[in-house]
């Protein structure tokens, strides 16, 4: 998935150990599931096959109904439909393969990209009819959908904490109490600006700091927002969110990312299920209401 | 046969006479100024009284003037990133945009 894993387990046993040993196996299979980056993924042949309907694996079945909810929860804000518009800004290879000044069509404005609420399923089949034109990206989605699983799998031996590039599940408390996560500092990656106490809830993060290029003398960067086909145009540089299921958290980072700081803090009050710190492009962190009950304060 | 008066008693008198002409001429000038007119009606003097208040600007400041840190719809005070890691034990994981 293009990013660092690490999985934990809070038990000295040694088949927990041996676990642990396992998850890049999983998240080799899900790779190959969900990446648009692998020309044989399944994903990619389902993209290939829009107009008729395709049986699907339970897991792109599973990640296909969550990045479904996402659009539903974030009000069409965030979707998997918007591959086209991706590409066209760019980000047409992994980002570690990104190269600044490179080509690529001329931003364009297109048309509203459709609605995956409105992509026919059947759900006794686990089959998908793409409509024509319509491809997949499930993004961040499925980043957090694996590390859930994956947080789930190993609990079977002691809690578990999943970092999935970012997106952080955690099946139950530690032993003692809370998992302690660092919020990277956008300004100094290599620093933490606060830690969190997660006890069972998702953590994400996203922001337009790292995945950016430059073309045609702009900077763009993965995020569209649906009203325009383009790169959001936002005063935001990352977003970290707190709920209580992490794909829910990661939908809810790239709300606040597209709809920028104002709207986006609004948007995370008015849910008493999420918590956020917004930090935008000039330096100030904003932090919801509910998020003081997250930050670890020194006794 | 009168005896002729000195030049020092001439000069003491030419003195004191001049002292008086610049004496009547001084007390003139102090008394003779007309009086200043004041117009019945005329609007008093203003004067600071503690009891007031300010009077109350209307003009709006501009917002480029306003400092830079904002509060957003109820959040804490913004703040800009500090650059420890907050409280708490270290952190066993990070997040932040995803990186490889």
């Amino acid at each position: 998935m293009g990013s660092r894993m690490l999985a934990v387990i809070d038990s000295e046993a040694g088949e927990a150990a041996r676990a642990v040993e396992g998850v890049p196996i999983w998240f080799e299979e899900w790779e190959m599931a969900l990446s648009r980056f692998r020309p044989e993924s399944e994903l990619n042949r389902l993209n290939s096959r829009a107009g008729e309907a395709v049986g699907v694996s339970r897991t792109l079945w599973e990640v296909f109904q969550a990045a479904r909810a996402a659009e539903a929860f974030t009000g069409g804000l965030v979707r998997p439909t918007m591959l086209e518009a991706i590409l066209r800004a760019g980000y047409d290879r992994t980002f570690d393969r990104q190269d600044d000044e490179g080509d690529v069509a001329p931003p364009v404005l297109l048309a509203s990209p459709a609605s995956s609420l409105l992509v026919e399923c059947d759900d006794a089949g686990q089959r998908i009819l793409l409509p024509r034109g319509v491809q997949l990206d499930f993004g961040g989605v499925a980043k957090g959908w694996a590390a859930r699983e994956a947080a789930r799998r190993l609990d079977a031996f002691g809690p578990a904490l999943v970092d999935a590039g970012g997106d952080i599940a955690v099946s139950r408390p530690p032993s003692d109490g809370a998992w302690p996560i660092g919020i990277r500092d956008p300004f100094h990656p290599e620093m933490n600006f606060e830690t969190l106490r997660i006890r069972s809830e998702g953590v994400a993060t996203s922001g337009t700091d790292y995945h950016r290029w430059r073309r045609g003398g702009r900077w763009n960067h993965h995020l569209i927002d649906p009203a325009t086909g383009l790169p959001a145009e936002t005063d935001v540089l990352t977003a970290t969110v707190v709920a209580g299921d992490v794909t829910q958290a990661e939908a809810a980072a790239k709300y606040a990312v597209i709809a920028g700081s104002a709207q986006g803090l609004e948007w995370l009050e008015a849910d008493p299920q999420l918590a956020g710190i917004i930090v935008t492009q000039t330096g100030e962190a904003l932090f919801s209401k509910g998020m003081q009950k997250y930050v670890w304060r020194s006794e | 046969m009168k005896k002729k008066p000195s030049h020092r008693w001439l000069d003491a008198q030419v003195l004191i006479g001049t002292l008086s002409v610049a004496a009547s001429v001084g007390l003139w000038r102090l008394f003779a100024a007309a009086p200043q007119p004041v117009a019945a009606g005329a609007p008093p003097v203003p004067t600071a009284s503690p009891t007031e208040s300010a009077p109350v600007s209307a003009q709006v400041e501009p917002l480029a003037r306003l400092p830079t840190t904002r509060i957003l719809l109820g959040g804490a005070a913004p703040r800009p990133p500090s650059f420890d890691s907050g409280g708490g034990p270290a952190p066993v994981t990070s997040t932040g945009s995803s990186r490889p």
